[in-house]
């Protein structure tokens, strides 16, 4: 990914997708907007634009890489095979949280579809907060409109920081 | 009256004496701060004898939204039990299958009579 110039998008072409960068309000709207014009009649198309804004709006948040305006830097990539979409990010964290995140989604994976509407309802409920757990509702709310387990990879840059990525990937359907 | 014109992440929000309508798609990252309109004109009913009516209509909301929403409808019911008259209409878009699942989802344990519109 590394030709690929910061801040700049490209089109989908042969449905593939990427961008990386700062995950700013107007760029996910953008990105957002392209999504809804490639997939209008496709009947995934809500389902792909929630799980896209959950994604970005993480990355946006808690990447660790930010900008003076505290905007996260990362990836974001769209592509597919015959049987699903895959929606991937990627971002920085700081390798003492690896842990966490890898315990939440390990917990959301076992979890079926009733266990999940049970999970998200009880964490909406929870007050507001401002730390790190703020990703969990997210991570719960793509793991059902993808229903399927969430992929995910650690990958250490050095002492400090780690690569974080995640794959949520939407079966097509007829 | 007051109205909040949609942006690019928010939806547009009419808040009248009686009447309070939200359209469009919401996805701020920071929706406390955003319904914060909304959440003081509900607290301004309390206690009023005033009927009102309540219309939500999305496009997308993010989970954000979602803890915004439960606020509303949790202050809406408890509007309810001080018998104040409320007309609650949530609509969807015909082909939105998932919106109106969770709508159903969010109105599961609502004490107060509400509809549900196809548009």
């Amino acid at each position: 990914m590394n030709n690929i110039a910061y801040d700049k998008y490209l089109n989908f072409e042969d449905n593939y997708f990427c961008f990386k960068g700062f995950f700013t309000e107007d760029n996910i709207y953008e990105i957002g907007n392209l999504i809804k014009i490639n997939f209008a009649s496709h009947k995934n198309k809500q389902r792909i634009y929630s799980v896209f804004i959950e994604m970005t709006q993480n990355v946006s948040k808690y990447s660790e890489e930010k900008n003076k305006e505290k905007i996260g830097k990362g990836i974001f990539i769209f592509k597919e095979d015959e049987e699903y979409f895959y929606l991937i990010s990627g971002n920085q964290i700081k390798n003492n949280i690896s842990d966490k995140i890898e315990n939440i989604l390990k917990e959301i994976n076992v979890l079926d579809l009733e266990e999940l509407k049970k999970l998200y309802k009880n964490k909406i409920r929870e007050p507001y907060s401002r730390n790190k757990i703020g990703a969990n509702v997210g991570f719960i709310d793509m793991s059902r409109k993808s229903e399927n387990p969430l992929s995910y990879q650690f990958k250490e840059i050095d002492k400090d920081y780690s690569f974080f990525s995640l794959i949520v990937k939407l079966k097509k359907g007829d | 009256m007051k109205i909040i014109e949609k942006t690019k992440s928010t939806p547009k929000i009419i808040i009248d004496e009686k009447k309070l309508s939200i359209e469009g798609e919401s996805s701020p990252e920071n929706s406390l701060e955003f319904y914060k309109p909304v959440f003081d004109w509900l607290e301004e009913k309390k206690g009023t004898k005033d009927s009102i009516e309540i219309k939500l209509f999305f496009d997308y909301f993010n989970t954000s939204t979602s803890k915004c929403i439960i606020d509303i409808l949790d202050i809406i019911n408890n509007l309810k039990k001080d018998n104040k008259e409320i007309k609650f209409i949530w609509a969807y878009r015909e082909y939105d299958e998932d919106m109106l699942e969770s709508i159903k989802e969010f109105l599961e344990n609502s004490e107060f009579v509400f509809e549900i519109e196809k548009v």
